[in-house]
């Protein structure tokens, strides 16, 4: 047997060579490199490999045959063994597998192997002895061992501290960043919306679903096609805007909310010939503290003869809701051409909720195109309630084939108005002086054509109309109410609750330019009740042309009798005008129903329902009511 | 074995770490280029990385508390 080098088995394990080993280990398996059995030496340098194979084999050698033991190997042995060195400083104490794995710190392994040696008096003390000089907690018996955890080195207590002070701080750091993107930009959430400060980052916010909130006025020239779905609050600050777009809105369609919002228009002109709405196109969501102000606005319109062509503030169409909007506007509209036109304070088209809005003092004049405080068209399923029209509306017609239309808070009504007031001033002039056939002119309170409810409402603005040739329907709170089919249904108009407090001047030239007016309607074919009449008449009831009645103008008489049914009305006791209801139409049937001709005659009272008195007693009847 | 859920834990959190920064620089360009909304699955991601680092935290915090330094037992030997 050749002499082996112990250069060669360190070579062989710290490499973890199972070649090289495997040749070392035929002739030079019980080989000890000075205190380092070769086990113990795989162990001290994790020779998985070896180990795995020679394991066992190496574990049953008693004895060694000790070669040099290289300084590298003491080196080590010295960084792991620590204070537990002094156990070896004999140089044949040799370092057994176990003791080597006690002072590894290998545990699991040594008490998997432990059995084994158990018996061996001087390991079990050799054992105790590693494990207290590591204040590790140790129970060494001849049947078990039970080991504790090594305390940390103070190198790997300060590698911990290190640690934990890192990821402390890069938490700070990262909530800190966190934090300040949420309060300098906001992350677009319900509970953080985004701050928007700019036009571009207001259009970007308007085409989206998030949640936005303005941080100051912002001047906006560009428009926003498509649906906004989120929710914007003005937070009280203005969008300026200097032109009306082309396109004819700011904002196409709103599906989301859009609250606290002022909007400032420049006086400007117009030119026009399809709808144009100050905001929004089409608003199928939500409208909330909405304030639009535009000092003046001149109109030319050109007629689609198509289209319905709507001017108005907040929407063009509204099937959402819109609340508590405030509109403060000076329109003056000049319209040319065939088709309807109109212009309405908050809405052209309404078969959603208006609720709580208000126009403010101005004045609206137009020419050839309908005209309403708040909403021109409120359809079948419309709502508008709590609204207050304060500004003048004017309409001036010389055509012949046009009906102008003036109602302070809607044109016409298929819907619901209730608890609406109109303060402001009605004039319809139509100087319409020929031959042919003509139209008919339509002022109410509260709505010029009435199909639908209107309910607790108030008419407190005073109505001036004027005609030369076409007949006039003139009421406090409708110019005319008449029925509704749907669906082959029948439903017939509602005005209850509601008072009119105003004075009505009607004047016709022609002798056939009847006027039809009363304090409640100048025609309604439905029903009335629990209203009030404190309305004067500059002309009164002549029973020619003047059809002027306290309550009615005129009503149908039908076969089955008078087409209204009236409850609980009072009116005031007026010298120029004689009845309830100035005038009845009858229509005059052939053999087989057809209406051949209409016959009007002279009115009368509604003795048990309509009560005449003086404006103190209507006054302190439970029906009177007033604006606060 | 201490040391070794140390250093694979240590290891684990710095990648995550790691992520979340590139994750809350992409949320942050994203949100200002984009919609003006922070990605909710990022939202929910970076807070899921911040939870885990108070984890670590915690799990450090702990450990230092039970590995108190004491003096070994016999030091005459």
């Amino acid at each position: 047997m050749n002499q082996v080098s112990s250069r060669d088995v360190l070579l062989a394990i710290k490499s973890d060579n199972l070649v090289l080993f495997a040749d070392l280990f035929k002739d030079y398996k019980n080989i000890a490199l000075g205190r380092f059995p070769m086990l113990s030496l795989c162990i001290l340098y994790k020779a998985k490999k070896i180990m795995k194979k020679y394991q066992q084999s190496l574990l049953g050698i008693r004895e060694y045959k000790v070669i040099d033991e290289p300084r590298e190997v003491y080196e080590r042995f010295k960084t792991f063994a620590g204070k537990a060195l002094r156990l070896y400083i004999k140089e044949d104490s040799l370092v057994s597998p176990l003791e080597m794995l006690a002072i590894m710190n290998h545990t699991r392994k040594l008490k998997k192997l432990y059995p084994k040696f158990a018996s061996n008096e001087t390991l079990r003390n050799r054992l105790k002895a590693i494990f207290n000089i590591n204040a590790q907690k140790s129970e060494v018996t001849v049947s078990s061992i039970k080991v504790g955890q090594r305390p940390w080195s103070a190198y790997q207590r300060r590698l911990r501290v290190c640690a934990l002070c890192i990821a402390i701080a890069f938490v700070c750091v990262l909530s800190g960043s966190f934090a300040f993107v949420g309060l300098s930009l906001g992350f677009g959430t319900e509970f953080n919306p985004f701050k928007v400060s700019t036009e571009s980052q207001l259009l970007l916010a308007l085409k989206s679903d998030g949640y936005y909130t303005l941080t100051k006025d912002i001047s906006v020239s560009g428009v926003i096609d498509g649906a906004f779905k989120g929710n914007l609050n003005g937070n009280g600050f203005a969008l300026r805007v200097d032109d009306i777009s082309t396109q004819g809105y700011l904002l196409e369609r709103n599906n989301g909310t859009i609250e606290n919002l002022k909007i400032v228009y420049t006086s400007q002109e117009l030119e026009m010939t399809k709808s144009v709405s100050l905001f929004v196109s089409n608003n199928l969501g939500t409208m909330r503290n909405v304030d639009i102000v535009c000092e003046k606005l001149d109109v030319d319109c050109v007629k689609s003869g198509v289209d319905d062509v709507y001017l108005s503030a907040i929407a063009t169409t509204n099937s959402g809701k819109i609340e508590n909007a405030k509109l403060s506007w000076n329109v003056d509209f000049e319209a040319t051409g065939d088709g309807e036109c109109a212009v309405g304070g908050m809405v052209g088209h309404n078969t959603g909720e208006i609720d709580g809005c208000v126009v403010s003092v101005g004045n609206i004049t137009t020419t050839e195109t309908d005209v309403a405080g708040i909403v021109c068209f409120n359809d079948n399923d419309g709502v508008v309630k709590n609204c207050k029209n304060y500004s003048s509306l004017k309409q001036s017609s010389s055509s012949s084939s046009w009906n102008p239309n003036v109602g302070g808070i809607t044109i016409m009504n298929y819907g619901i108005v209730d608890n609406s007031y109109n303060m402001g001033k009605l004039e319809v002039h139509s100087v319409y002086d020929g031959e042919e056939s003509a139209g008919s002119l339509y002022a109410g309170g509260i709505s010029s054509m009435n199909y639908g409810t209107i309910n607790h409402c108030l008419s407190l603005g005073d109505i001036t109309t004027t005609s030369k040739r076409i007949v006039s329907y003139v009421g406090g709170i409708s110019g005319r109410s008449y029925f509704k089919d749907i669906n082959k249904q029948r439903y017939y108009p509602m005005i209850s609750e509601s008072g009119v407090d105003c004075v009505i001047d009607v004047q016709s030239e022609h002798e056939k330019a009847f006027v039809f007016a009363g304090g409640i309607s100048g025609y309604l074919f439905g029903e009335m009740t629990e209203c009030y009449s404190l309305a004067t008449f500059i002309n009164g009831n002549d029973d020619k042309k003047y059809l002027v009645g306290l309550a009615l103008g005129s009503a149908d008489y039908l076969v089955t009798g008078i087409s209204v049914a009236a409850t609980n009305i009072h009116v005031l006791d007026v010298d120029n005008v004689l009845y309830h209801v100035a005038s009845l139409m009858s229509e005059i049937t052939d053999f087989w129903g057809n209406v051949i001709s209409i016959e009007l005659t002279i009115g009368g009272d509604f003795t048990n329902a309509i009560h005449t008195s003086q404006a103190d007693q209507i006054m302190s009847q439970e029906v009177y009511w007033n604006a606060e | 074995m201490q040391n070794k859920w140390f250093k694979w834990l240590t290891i684990s959190c710095l990648v995550v770490d790691i992520f979340a920064v590139a994750l809350f620089v992409v949320g942050v360009v994203l949100l200002l280029l984009n919609k003006l909304v922070f990605s909710k699955t990022i939202l929910a991601i970076f807070f899921c990385i911040i939870g885990l680092n108070i984890l670590y935290i915690a799990y450090l915090v702990v450990s230092l508390i039970l590995n108190r330094k004491k003096k070994s037992t016999n030091q005459n030997i």
